[in-house]
């Protein structure tokens, strides 16, 4: 487009060629009439050419321009309303930061109106931290380092609040390319900023529970890590890289990969058998310096990469397996070695009881029972507190399980208490009412243990005289075995400590006892993933049942 | 009247053990299970009451040891104890013993009719 200085120029160049050939032909008339004629004629018609020229090129330069000046005040209605409506801040900045212009939106994001705003230099608004790389960006844009300068920077809103704004600045230069202002669009960010910071905090925090997490956290996918986190790495002493994608079995001594397989086989053989959460029991894996720790945990089923996983919590149980091993250590020989001197008590007193030394007086005789009860009592303790070493000890692996039927448990228990009930003269009524198809899987010996321990109880707490009875039926997929007693049953307010550890109820408190035996049948039926429980009322005697899941034939 | 020998390190289990049995019948004692061999082969007992934890040898070596001697390996063994694992009443068994005892669950009468029973039997 020409600009209006080169129309003028036109114009008037056009004016002096045709005063000039008005001149000559003047000229001509005065000082040359004889050449008059043709020439005249000529110049004439030059003269009209050239000044019908200027006209259409003026005309046509002036049309244009009309056009120009239309178009530029058009373009500058809608660059107004632009500028005014848009949905980001956008100003001009003079070179030396002060704002020349603001358009409503900066005014509304900065809190300040139009007019209090050009009063201030960008740098009045800006949080003081970031005033050093907004000048540097501008200092770069004017020496042309740069095009475009962008920067996550923070302003101060009016109000003190401080916002996140996401700033984009160019130079705005002459025709000459000599910088005039800064024009600069500002989007406020500070919501998207908070979520940011939100999701980075929430990520970092995850990042940290996750990575240091007093508790080793693996992904177990196919037999595989497939994700491992810090602390675990540090309890092995492994790499990352050493671990990931590698089975665990690269992990397990040679010793200890026949229980490990067994184990896993046990779990996952199938495939059917995949258990939504289940607790492990300690187990040795090796270290990276050759050494093993026993680890302990939980599994639970999770999805990962649209496949099942395990997810695995484990912590290092080492110390705590050496200290039980001692402590059973500990009780295995103490009762041992307590059961020597316990028996020459027991006898002894035997011996003066059946008149060995002489007849007892009835007096004599009495205390020498008293001594010989009391010593029955601390040897049965004894064998409880061994019992209860073994299975706390036996938690530690899984047990041996055989497929048997209930009825052999129920058989051997009771043949073993029989001498106990005919002591008493107690009758035991025991109906096998198919008991010999229901097969269960179990230790068979500790499960004799267990409901030993509970038709003992039932004995010891009858009536003498009175009947105990015991059998089982089928219920829910489960076998279960019921003891029932015409004792005095448990009292209401104690019935849910009945199976703690030393507990024993108030109305027996006169019969010896140890308060371990139906804590030693609870641990020893939990422990084969069974239940027991019981029904009772004051005077009215007491129902132990104890299920154990059946398996079909 | 039987011979019957006590292999027991404890004096006390010994004499009451003694009193149970001594009117009844021929009882030697042995203090080790070294001695206890011995005596196993020189006295030649109708019955063994042995316990399991002696000095210089274990009772599970005696009876390893006199059932691989022609002469003694008939001489029904009772082991009398105060060893309540199974490992060792399996071992026990497994080796040739004709009865294992827990000396704490046991009256003396209660063993001596066990005695009485195996000599008879």
């Amino acid at each position: 487009m020409f600009s209006i200085k080169k129309y003028y120029a036109i114009f008037f160049l056009s004016s002096f060629v045709l005063i000039f050939f008005i001149l000559v032909f003047l000229a001509f008339q005065i000082w040359a009439p004889h050449i008059h004629g043709a020439l005249d004629n000529l110049i004439l018609t030059l003269a009209f050419v050239t000044l019908l020229m200027s006209w259409v090129v003026s005309y046509y330069f002036f049309y244009s321009h009309e056009k120009a000046e239309m178009a530029s005040a058009q373009s500058e209605a809608t660059f107004k309303e632009a500028f005014e409506n848009a949905p980001m801040g956008i100003t001009l900045t003079a070179l030396n930061g002060k704002f020349l212009k603001v358009n409503p939106h900066l005014c509304h994001t900065l809190g300040y109106t139009q007019e209090e705003l050009l009063q201030k230099t960008f740098a009045d608004v800006t949080y003081p931290d970031d005033v050093a790389a907004s000048k540097q960006g501008m200092r770069d844009l004017l020496e042309k380092k740069i095009i475009l300068f962008e920067q996550e920077k923070r302003y101060i809103h009016k109000s003190g609040a401080v916002i996140w704004v996401l700033l984009r600045a160019s130079v705005v230069a002459d025709t000459n390319g000599k910088a005039l202002y800064f024009l600069a669009q500002i989007m406020d960010i500070t919501e998207r900023k908070q979520t940011q910071d939100a999701l980075k905090r929430s990520e970092h925090m995850y990042s940290v529970l996750v990575q240091q997490a007093g508790e080793g956290i693996v992904i177990f996918q196919d037999g595989k890590f497939r994700y491992i986190n810090d602390y675990f790495l540090r309890m092995f002493g492994y790499e990352r890289s050493e671990m990931i994608e590698h089975s665990f079995l690269d992990f397990v001594a040679l010793e200890d990969k026949k229980e490990a397989t067994e184990r896993y086989q046990a779990r996952y053989g199938g495939g059917t058998r995949y258990p939504q959460f289940y607790e492990f029991t300690p187990f040795p894996l090796l270290k990276k310096d050759g050494g093993k720790l026993f680890i302990e945990g939980t599994m639970s089923l999770i999805e990962f990469d649209n496949k099942p996983a395990s997810l695995i919590l484990m912590h290092d149980v080492t110390k705590q397996q050496e200290v039980n091993r001692m402590k059973s250590e500990f009780v295995s020989i103490a009762s041992h070695q307590m059961r020597t001197p316990l028996t020459g008590i027991k006898w002894f007193a035997e011996l003066l009881l059946q008149g060995r030394a002489g007849k007892l007086s009835k007096t004599q005789h009495t205390y020498v029972d008293k001594v010989y009860q009391s010593n029955e009592r601390m040897l049965e303790l004894i064998d409880n507190l061994l019992d209860v070493s073994h299975i706390e000890e036996q938690k530690a692996y899984e047990l041996p399980a055989v497929t048997i039927s209930l009825k052999t448990i129920i058989q051997r228990a009771v043949d073993m208490l029989r001498p106990v009930a005919k002591k008493k003269n107690i009758k035991l009524v025991v109906q096998y009412d198919g008991a010999g198809d229901m097969m269960v899987c179990a230790d068979e010996d500790k499960m004799v243990n267990a409901l030993e321990n509970v038709v003992n109880n039932a004995v010891k707490y009858s009536n003498e005289g009175s009947s105990v009875d015991i059998g089982c039926s089928r219920a829910n997929g489960d076998g279960v075995c019921f003891v029932k007693d015409r004792g005095p049953g448990i009292p209401l307010e104690q019935q849910h400590r009945v199976f703690d550890k030393f507990f024993r109820a108030d109305n027996v408190l006169a019969q010896t006892g140890t308060g371990l035996g139906l804590y030693i049948a609870k641990s020893l039926v939990d422990n084969h993933g069974g239940r027991i429980w019981f029904t009772s009322k004051e005077n009215e005697g007491a129902t132990f049942y104890v299920a154990l899941p059946l398996v079909e034939k | 009247m039987k011979k019957i020998l006590i292999a027991e390190d404890d004096n006390i289990l010994i004499a009451a053990l003694v009193s149970a049995l001594g009117q009844k019948h021929h009882v030697i004692m042995a203090r080790d299970g070294e001695e206890a061999l011995q005596k196993i082969q020189s006295e030649k007992p109708d019955l063994i009451l042995l316990d399991l934890i002696m000095p210089k040898k274990t009772g599970e070596e005696v009876l390893e040891a006199v059932k691989k001697i022609d002469a003694v390996k008939d001489i029904p063994v009772l082991v009398l104890t105060v060893k309540v694992d199974d490992k060792s009443i399996n071992r026990c068994i497994e080796l040739g013993a004709r009865g294992y005892f827990i000396k704490s669950h046991y009256t003396l009468d209660e063993i001596s009719k066990k005695i009485e029973s195996v000599l008879v039997g």
